[in-house]
């Protein structure tokens, strides 16, 4: 009965951390939850304003930026895609660190001549924008930063 | 080990070694940054490839031993071990979901599992798929818990929320233009917003009521129908495939072996009586 006890204590401890850690880890960690803790909060926010970031890049000996021509119409790599995302949320929230560095890796895989980088934010209503009704967009993209590659 | 417990843990096991295995030709492009693992992850960081390989090599063996052999203490533990490094491994260096975070938690439950011939080895056993049924369905309730906070906050700041007639319509646009992936359905629901309204009230009830299913043994096939039913209506609206959590869901409560426990029970009861 001693052995059932104590296991019974320590399988309740271990559900309450998963509870509080899941919970926490949102907090604390930078982005994302500390594994394998998670939150949960899945679409939890109904998306009323969408931001779409587009990574633009310029190549070596030349002058000006090509975008990758990625959006939800025409997805050449949805995994492309979803990185660029993730690296401009980043970039947005003022985590230069990781937005720099997923933007780089992509940009390493598509294009691996780049030199100097530019991430730009565009928001709107994703619904309107979708139907393609009237006003669903802010008017012209924001750029977020435009970097250099650190010579490697 | 009560027959249908002993079967539940054996085909838990059988399904972690097959998950494994289908991984074990899944590449692996590293391009996040090695500085977020946590500690106990980041060997992991400087050459992922060949070690996550191993890992999932070694995660479809144990398992495979562990559903052979239940009460092998030491298969159970470098099931759950290759596990936590191979799905932690692959959450932080690939972008990988949530998909293993539950699994990677009731293999280390699974671990608690009494040896042979311990006292009260079959409430033991009992006890511990209890919490790893308890596991799932918290997970449940704090997806549910965060989507009725968010709900208000967004009522409260005058936006769409969560029991707007069109804010299933709005999540799967988001989904969209955050992945590039539209269903069939979804763009059924772009086109009619307010059939949404139900289906997503039902969802939100369904995630905040979860946890009662540990309370519910009688009911756990109806909970395990209604998660699979949840992940189902989600891969066909947002094209999220949650498989190996779902599987997880369907074997913890479509399997549990509390309905035929509590049966015997009050059997008992009735005859003492």
């Amino acid at each position: 009965m001693k052995a059932y006890v104590a296991r019974k204590r320590a399988l309740a401890a271990a559900l309450a951390l998963l509870a509080a850690g899941g919970v926490a880890s949102f907090r604390v960690a930078e982005y994302r939850e500390v594994f394998p803790f998670a939150a949960w909060n899945f679409y939890a926010f109904v998306p009323n304003r969408q931001t779409r970031y587009t990574l633009a890049v310029r190549l070596e000996g030349e002058r000006g930026f090509h975008a990758f021509g990625m959006t939800p119409f025409a997805p050449l790599d949805r995994r492309a895609y979803g990185t660029i995302q993730d690296a401009g949320e980043a970039l947005d929230k003022g985590w230069e660190e990781r937005g720099r560095a997923l933007a780089e890796g992509q940009a390493r895989e598509l294009a691996p001549a780049a030199v100097e980088f530019a991430m730009s934010a565009e928001s709107f209503d994703p619904l309107k924008s979708l139907r393609g009704e009237p006003g669903a967009g802010d008017g012209a993209p924001r750029e977020l930063r435009r970097w250099s590659r650190v010579s490697r | 080990m009560t027959g249908r417990a002993e079967l539940l843990i054996r085909a838990l096991y059988a399904y972690m070694a097959l998950m494994a295995a289908l991984q074990l030709g899944a590449p692996v492009s590293a391009i996040d940054v090695a500085s977020d693992l946590p500690f106990y992850l980041r060997w992991i960081g400087e050459d992922p490839e060949p070690r996550l390989r191993a890992l999932a090599l070694i995660l479809t063996f144990s398992a495979a031993a562990a559903a052979a052999r239940p009460r092998w203490t030491a298969a159970r533990f470098a099931a759950a071990a290759s596990l936590w490094a191979y799905a932690g491994g692959r959450y932080y260096l690939t972008h990988w979901g949530h998909v293993w975070h539950v699994w990677a938690v009731c293999a280390a439950l699974l671990v608690l599992l009494p040896r042979a011939g311990e006292r009260d080895a079959d409430q033991s056993t009992l006890l511990v798929l209890r919490a790893c049924q308890a596991s799932l369905a918290l997970t449940y309730g704090l997806a549910g818990l965060s989507k009725l906070a968010a709900a208000s906050w967004q009522a409260w700041h005058g936006q769409i929320h969560a029991f707007s007639p069109e804010a299933l319509a709005y999540v799967t646009a988001g989904r969209w233009f955050e992945s590039g992936v539209l269903t069939p359905l979804g763009r059924w629901l772009i086109e009619h917003p307010a059939a949404g309204w139900l289906p997503y009230a039902m969802v939100i009830l369904l995630e905040i009521c979860a946890p009662a299913s540990a309370l519910t043994p009688r009911l756990h096939r109806l909970w395990g129908v209604a998660f699979g039913g949840l992940h189902l209506g989600i891969w066909l609206l947002l094209g999220v495939s949650f498989r190996d959590h779902a599987a997880l869901a369907l074997l913890l409560f479509c399997g549990s072996p509390f309905p035929d426990a509590w049966r015997v029970r009050g059997t008992m009861d009735r005859i003492r009586a």
